[in-house]
């Protein structure tokens, strides 16, 4: 199966590859897996002041697909509002890397590493709102 | 069933009760009736292994080269039937997927397989395998990356110990009565991601010059 050329391009130019302190209260980290290929993927966000993702880093250990869809995910949601980053859909993942059905996993996973990301983020910012409280 | 051969009941046998023609499978048997053993966790490897014989020898090519027609495509349906199911009995952890799979418990790992679709899964992987995980991914990629072989067979040790160790819970859960699937289901979560960190493993191992050759076996 060929990979697309933007796939290829994510592959081996992958961006945004690297991590971020993940006990840093404006980092929000999340661990994906996909049981059924054995992939796994690490997708964390840094979130300023203004609410806006700052920085967005991953490390995937998969197939060409995953990690090309977390490069495209960190890519994206650089820049984003943690509310506009909630509604990245894996469906535009497939469609900007031209994935095959077989690869829609992969997307998939980028998409609920995004979610986790922003969960794990929330969490921390509610949990900070508490104990100031 | 009725033998196409000489009308006759057939049985339940690979060949005709009555005449000795070779019948067509059920598409329907499970991989424990190919065999005709009980469906137990516990099988008897090396009678199983000895049953797989004796049926190849049964149903080889050579024996219908100038057979009926029907008796060709029989014993060839045959054979694939039984190689699947050899392939999915013999290894422990396979094994144990597809037990589950009979009892209706999917989790995942058949994915790709042909009998379920490679949907996304929804059973909850234990965030503290996946630490581990991206831990020795990380530690495996480092290792490459200082082209140190002895880590990296390190690494591969460490795996293989652990998936030895979910063997062994498996067929506890099994063993059990009644059996713990859940268990059984929650110990082969992880399975997937050791042996893909073993496939990646071998082969950079393979690129740092110290295989191919020596054969690191694994559970499948």
């Amino acid at each position: 199966m060929a990979y697309s050329d933007k796939v290829i391009d994510h592959y081996e130019n992958p961006r945004n590859v690297g991590s971020l302190d993940p006990s840093a209260p404006n980092v929000g980290t999340a661990l994906v897996g996909a049981p059924a290929c054995g992939d796994v993927m690490k997708l964390q966000i840094q979130v300023g002041k203004d609410g806006i993702i700052e920085d967005a880093k991953f490390k995937t250990f998969g197939c060409g697909s995953a990690i090309a869809s977390s490069s495209l995910a960190t890519e994206w949601i650089k820049g984003m509002t943690i509310d506009q980053a909630m509604s990245v859909k894996n469906t535009q993942i497939v469609e900007e890397l031209s994935l095959p059905p077989v690869k829609i996993h992969c997307s998939v996973l980028a998409e609920d590493a995004i979610k986790g990301a922003i969960a794990d983020y929330r969490k921390k910012q509610d949990g900070k709102a508490e104990s100031a409280a | 069933m009725i033998c196409w051969s000489c009308q006759k009941a057939a049985g339940e046998g690979v060949l005709c009760a009555a005449c000795g023609a070779v019948q067509p499978p059920d598409s329907k048997a499970d991989y424990f009736q190919v065999f005709g053993i009980p469906e137990v966790y516990a099988l008897d490897e090396a009678g199983l292994e000895q049953r797989y014989k004796e049926l190849t020898k049964l149903l080889h090519p050579d024996r219908f080269a100038r057979a009926d027609p029907r008796a060709r495509r029989a014993s060839l349906e045959r054979s694939v039937q039984l190689n699947e199911a050899w392939r999915t009995l013999k290894d422990p952890i396979r094994r144990a997927e597809y037990m589950l799979l009979l009892a209706g418990i999917d989790i995942g790992e058949m994915a790709g397989t042909g009998r379920q679709p490679a949907d996304h899964v929804t059973l909850p992987v234990p965030p503290v395998l996946l630490m581990e995980v991206m831990e020795l991914r990380e530690a495996l990629a480092a290792a490459h990356a200082a082209k140190d072989v002895h880590e990296t067979e390190a690494l591969i040790a460490k795996v293989q110990s652990r998936l030895k160790t979910v063997v062994e819970d498996v067929a506890k859960g099994f063993a059990a009565s009644p059996p713990e699937l859940s268990f059984v289901a929650a110990r082969l979560v992880g399975v997937r991601y050791y042996r893909r960190f073993l496939d990646e493993a071998r082969l950079l191992w393979e690129q740092e010059g110290a295989g191919p050759g020596k054969d690191h076996s694994h559970a499948g």
